[in-house]
């Protein structure tokens, strides 16, 4: 695990303009709704953290489509395959590091929400079981995004990334609900919204075991074509 | 008996390339045995495959037929990869300090105080200067450095170089002339692919050249430049007029021939009066074989 652990902090430090980037926004956005809201009410609040806290799940889809690839493209897979590395390593420590980069920014987001929550009056419940299940959610979405950027260029990864996780959602909008239990990361969030606002999600063990399996599957998948293909390209 | 290091058996290797994944065929029946001890030298012209054979040793493909082994493994073992250096071509670094990165990749191979072996590293291929600065910050002969660096940090037992010198001032070069040829001394073996064929005359023991995915010659250096089918007949005794391809030399005259007409000619002298000084094979340069062989077609096999 010591391989895994280095390819993921060396992917996080590779990332660090990325994450500044986050990072700076949430601090961004915290700081403009304390200045601009001079007193956040207690409802401003909850709205905000659950509005970035959701960002979670695009950071996590664009850094998972981009990271193989570029890595690839750039040959510095190579660097670090040609030593005692196994594929596994590899991905399992990318996955890793965006992870860690992902659950950093839940934290950041969720303590912001504290305290724009606790400047409004009183402190907001749930923030940290919303920052898990986004999470969660968002760890999922990573595992469709790595496939798929193991399979496409970062832009088409993307847009796949993004049709795959919401066509059925969309579905089951437009012709039957049931269709929502197809697809657990689009569950867990309704679930998740629905617990933050409401404190009344029924499903929410449900739908967090069903997106962790999906999770796990999917990154197995994902595992099972990187070990398969071949990691550098023709050069003529 | 040799020892074998990295073998390739009657390996092929397709890609599939362009939106119509139209087949390319980068390696055809390749076989090629490296000796433990040994420099290699690996020649051909862009194209021809020799950087696809390379990843196919290092793992990072796998051949659609044949196999390989690298030091007694098939290729792709991980742990194998311990004892092997790598240096690609067009090496791209992470955007670290040069002796955090050399360690770091230290510490990928499990390299016991991989700090101490990294500043080893640093220090033989004078980097000690630079190792607190940026690689991306350095100039592309810098990198390369630092690029040798990582091969070496983990003392590998076989070392493969993708173009080493490409980069290269003629000062680092000759540097790294001295780091090949102190490796081989300490029994490490070496296999360099590479455009430089001056270099390769200096440094390696035997050399392959490839075209267009085939093997066309293998050999020690002065086989191969002795393997060219003419040889050079001096004689004297004999004038420019019964001989018009003769060539004037020290007072004799010399014939370059085919071999298969040798005979034929040496007795032509004869007839004429004339007297045999010597047979000779012609000798080419590496530069001369090398772009006869990457222009013309399949020659000799092994």
């Amino acid at each position: 695990m010591k391989r895994v652990f280095l390819v993921a902090i060396n992917h996080l430090r590779d990332q660090r303009w990325i994450l500044l980037t986050m990072f700076g926004y949430a601090l961004f956005m915290s700081s403009m709704m304390g200045v601009v809201v001079h007193r956040p009410n207690y409802q401003d609040a909850g709205f905000f953290v659950e509005q970035q806290m959701w960002f979670a799940v695009l950071f996590s889809m664009f850094l998972a489509t981009s990271a193989v690839n570029t890595d690839m493209r750039t040959r510095r897979m190579q660097a670090i395959l040609s030593k005692a590395v196994e594929r596994w390593h590899y991905l399992l420590g990318i996955f890793t590091g965006i992870t860690l980069a992902i659950a950093s920014y839940c934290t950041v987001v969720g303590l912001l929400g504290l305290i724009l929550s606790t400047r409004a009056g009183h402190t907001l419940p749930g923030v940290f079981q919303l920052a898990g299940s986004v999470l969660i959610a968002a760890v999922a979405v990573e595992s469709v995004g790595l496939f798929f950027g193991l399979l496409l260029p970062p832009i088409f990864a993307t847009t796949a990334t993004v049709g795959f996780l919401t066509t059925i959602p969309l579905l089951a909008i437009r012709f039957a609900s049931w269709l929502i239990y197809l697809a657990p990361v689009a569950l867990l969030a309704t679930q998740t919204v629905r617990q933050f606002n409401s404190g009344k999600a029924t499903l929410m063990r449900l739908s967090l075991t069903a997106t962790v399996v999906y999770a796990i599957i999917v990154f197995l998948i994902a595992l099972t074509i990187f070990y398969r293909r071949d990691l550098a390209r023709p050069t003529e | 008996m040799a020892e074998p290091v990295l073998e390739y058996r009657q390996i092929t290797k397709d890609y599939r390339v362009g939106l119509r994944r139209r087949h390319l065929r980068a390696l055809g029946d390749f076989s090629l045995t490296v000796n433990r001890g040994e420099i290699f030298g690996f020649l051909g012209p862009n194209g021809a495959g020799k950087t696809t054979a390379i990843h196919l040793a290092m793992g990072f493909m796998r051949p659609t037929t044949g196999w390989g082994q690298i030091l007694g493994k098939e290729f792709g073992d991980a742990p194998t990869r311990m004892r092997v250096g790598f240096l690609a071509e067009n090496l791209a670094l992470h955007n670290r300090r040069v002796s955090e990165l050399i360690e770091f990749y230290a510490e990928l191979n499990n390299v016991p105080n991989s700090r101490k072996a990294a500043a080893a590293a640093v220090e033989r291929l004078g980097l000690t200067e630079v190792s607190n600065r940026i690689t991306m910050k350095l100039s592309r002969g810098m990198q390369q450095r630092v690029g040798l660096a990582q091969a070496i940090v983990n003392d590998p037992e076989l070392l493969i170089l993708d173009e080493p010198t490409s980069a290269l001032d003629p000062v680092a070069r000759v540097m790294v002339r001295e780091l090949l040829l102190e490796l081989k001394r300490t029994g490490k073996t070496v296999f360099v692919s590479s455009h430089l064929l001056s270099e390769v005359e200096a440094v390696c023991d035997r050399i392959a050249i490839l075209r267009k995915g085939e093997l066309v010659r293998v050999g020690t250096i002065s086989q191969l430049l002795e393997q060219a089918d003419r040889c050079s007949v001096v004689a004297r005794g004999i004038t420019k007029e019964g001989f018009p391809m003769a060539v004037p030399q020290n007072g004799f005259l010399m014939l370059n021939v085919e071999h298969a007409r040798q005979r034929e000619i040496i007795e032509h002298i004869w007839s004429s009066g004339g007297e045999v000084v010597s047979v000779n094979p012609v000798r080419e340069s590496l530069e001369e074989m090398f772009l006869r062989l990457a222009s013309s077609g399949k020659e000799i096999g092994k």
